[in-house]
């Protein structure tokens, strides 16, 4: 016996761009799950996106299909990750080759992680940048993200006498 | 400092994709200690936010002090919460009131211990991590049927009670600040003096033998002048070998000359290490002008001085110029006095006009060769000094026959870039030639008193790059002006005290959010950091 077919869903993106996707896959996003929960009535419409740009959601579609039938975390699972987080910057082989993007495709993903509440995808990314902090001075990191420096050299002073006992400890 | 609330991220040009701050805190979340540290360097948003993340404040009230010491032993023994453990503040004085509010709550929690997230108030550069609240004092009972306190009983030997200390304190050798107030700083100790520290002096040189005090970096103290006397001799600060930087609030209930002469040698045993003092007289005393003189630290960076004023007993108008003279390593000088009229009810103009007087002889000091003194090494310059709070607007009229302190402390002090007075009776015109000199400028409270003299005299400010001014009355104007006429600001900060009772000129709360958009754009349009803050503002916050 054939197996059910899988739902489709379509998206559009603030840019016009529009995806035909399987529900399942969608549903990676608890945004999302929840718009369609909420319709009762099989709509043709596609769901407005309007936080995300094509290209984004081309990539953020990419995790989901790659991590469809993953099971979703509960908010216990959550309370121990948030736990085991502080711990681990540890991103799986293909997450890490996935992630590899440049710094604005990066944040614009960690955005829409964010806007579609898709919590690993959101996680990874914010590993990514940890990760590129690690081992960075604050002139580096100043540096990698564009800030400027706004501190008065007394305050500068300051945090370093500060945090010099992290250091030596 | 104040702790910023609004500005996340200032850039010198517009990045298409910047992350908003929650974010960051999830970042953050995943860092180390270390990286922590590295990031709080960055700039002031990534400050509060790795401040945030590196330390909480966790609250012990706890009646029976065994199981005060199980929890910070819990604490300190968890991988991530021990390592993080930083300092350790004491309240002894506080027990009573934490004893009454677990007491009063024994129904529902028969005892607590909560970690409680970082408070919004926190001061800045003076993270506060384990706040502990050590049984100190004689212990109360309460009665299980009424929650009443009922009175004092013992149950704990002299001998337990030290054990008590040492194992609390064992288990914090790794702690490098440390603050102890027997009294609540400010503002109680501007009201009339209360019954004498009842604290057993003994007590507190057992917890002070205990400590790691070779490894101290920071210490704050804040205690009558009777206990501290007692508890600390120059000898045990003698210990204080890496000492950087103390805080020393006293509040004088005796004065005497043996009294002066102990102070003073504390404070000066210290010499080999310290960079900065904060020192600050509380209650009334005669005449300061011993210690003042006293004082050498040869390796004193920045110094904060705080001080009462009672126009019957003038200090030694000569004695800061002297003090500083002596330390030509500083760099940030804090200076605040406060007129203590409120205890005898003089006239509040005569009080006022006494008080400037003083200090401009204070600051008026000529050397050898009668030429004014100078502080050239001195760039960040914060005085404040003030009387009773509800009569600033009345000052304001008074000041028409008082000396320019302002343009006299911009002679003294020619090198400051960032500069903050805090004065209801400086005379704005005083300074407005020389504004533009300064990076920072602060000033908290109005200066002439209303804000249509401000908005006259906004003009000169051309080179200012940072302002922080106070406004009784926020009008839409006035940041408009802001705005247009001082190109340089990168970073305006104003805190409104009534918003609503806005002046002749302001139209309503929409038309102010509109004037801030106006300069935030003009800012960003020219390529320049742009951005306008608003602190202590808290009817705006959900507007803007």
């Amino acid at each position: 016996m054939a197996a059910p077919a899988t739902q489709q869903i379509k998206i559009r993106c603030n840019d016009e761009k529009e995806f035909t996707v399987d529900r399942d896959v969608l549903e990676r996003s608890v945004l999302i799950k929840n718009m369609l929960e909420d319709v009762t009535e099989q709509q043709d419409a596609p769901i407005p996106l309007p936080n995300v740009s094509g290209p984004v959601m081309a990539k953020v579609l990419e995790y989901c299909t790659h991590h469809r039938g993953e099971p979703l975390p509960s908010a216990d699972t959550e309370q121990s990750q948030d736990e085991t987080r502080k711990r681990t910057t540890d991103i799986s082989e293909w997450d890490q080759k996935f992630i590899t993007v440049d710094q604005e495709m990066l944040f614009e993903i960690i955005l829409a992680a964010n806007y579609l509440d898709i919590k690993s995808l959101l996680d990874v990314g914010c590993k990514t940048v940890a990760n590129m902090i690690k081992g960075k001075t604050p002139e580096e990191i100043r540096k990698l993200f564009n800030i400027v420096n706004d501190f008065t050299p007394e305050e500068e002073a300051q945090i370093k006498k500060e945090n010099e006992w992290a250091e030596d400890r | 400092m104040k702790r910023l609330t609004h500005v996340v991220f200032k850039t010198r040009k517009k990045r298409a994709v910047e992350l908003p701050l929650e974010l960051w805190v999830i970042i953050a979340s995943y860092l180390s200690r270390e990286e922590l540290c590295r990031l709080m360097g960055v700039n002031r948003a990534l400050n509060d936010l790795a401040m945030d993340a590196k330390y909480g404040v966790v609250e012990f009230a706890e009646t029976d002090p065994w199981k005060f010491v199980k929890k910070v032993e819990r604490l300190l023994q968890s991988p991530f919460n021990g390592r993080r453990t930083r300092s350790l503040i004491i309240f002894p004085e506080g027990v009573r009131e934490a004893i009454e509010k677990t007491e009063t709550s024994l129904e529902r929690t028969p005892s607590h211990a909560s970690i409680l997230p970082p408070p919004k108030s926190k001061p800045r550069f003076m993270p506060a991590f384990v706040h502990s609240r050590v049984s100190g004092r004689q212990p109360v009972e309460v009665s299980s049927e009424t929650n009443v306190v009922d009175g004092p009983i013992t149950y704990l030997s002299p001998a337990q009670r030290k054990e008590l200390y040492f194992r609390t304190l064992e288990m914090l050798s790794g702690v490098i600040n440390l603050e102890i107030h027997f009294q609540k700083p400010v503002p109680a100790w501007d009201r009339p003096l209360q019954p004498a520290n009842q604290f057993p002096v003994t007590e507190v040189v057992d917890m002070w033998t205990l400590l790691p005090l070779s490894k101290l970096r920071d210490l704050t103290l804040a205690m009558d002048t009777s206990v501290f006397i007692k508890a600390f001799g120059a000898d045990t600060f003698k210990s204080l070998k890496s000492l950087l930087s103390l805080d020393l609030q006293l509040r004088f209930t005796t004065v005497d000359h043996d009294m002066n002469a102990s102070v003073v040698s504390v404070i000066n045993s210290t010499r080999n290490s310290l960079e900065e003092l904060r020192f600050g007289a509380w209650g009334h005393h005669p005449n300061l002008s011993p210690i003042i003189n006293g004082i050498h630290l040869p390796k004193l960076r920045s110094l904060s001085l705080r001080l009462p004023f009672d126009s019957r007993h003038v200090h030694d108008t000569t004695c800061f110029m002297t003090l500083l003279d002596r330390h030509r390593l500083i760099r940030n000088l804090k200076f605040r006095t406060m007129a203590c009229y409120d205890s005898f009810g003089y006239n509040p103009h005569d009080e006022v006009h006494a008080h400037l007087t003083w200090l401009s002889r204070s600051f008026r000091v000529f050397d050898g060769d009668g030429n004014l003194m100078k502080f050239p090494g001195i760039t960040s310059l914060n005085i404040v000094f003030k009387s009773l709070y509800n009569w600033v607007s009345q000052v304001d009229h008074t000041t028409q026959n008082q000396p320019k302190l302002g343009s006299l402390l911009v002679d003294v002090f020619p090198n400051v870039v960032d500069l903050t007075l805090g004065a209801v009776v400086f005379r704005f015109e005083d300074l407005e030639e020389t504004l533009g000199s300064f990076a920072s400028l602060e000033l908290v409270g109005m200066p002439v008193g209303d804000d249509s003299t401000t908005t006259h005299r906004v003009g000169w400010v051309q080179g200012l790059r940072r302002l922080e001014v106070l406004v009784e009355t926020l009008t839409s104007e006035l940041v408009l002006l802001f705005a247009d006429q001082c190109p340089q600001l990168q970073c305006l900060v104003l805190h409104a005290e009534a918003i609503f009772s806005v002046g002749a000129g302001g139209t309503g709360i929409e038309e102010f959010v509109d004037s801030m958009e106006t300069f935030r754009t003009n800012n960003t349009n020219q390529s320049r950091l742009g951005e306008a803050t608003l602190l202590q503002s808290w009817c705006l916050e959900d507007h803007l």
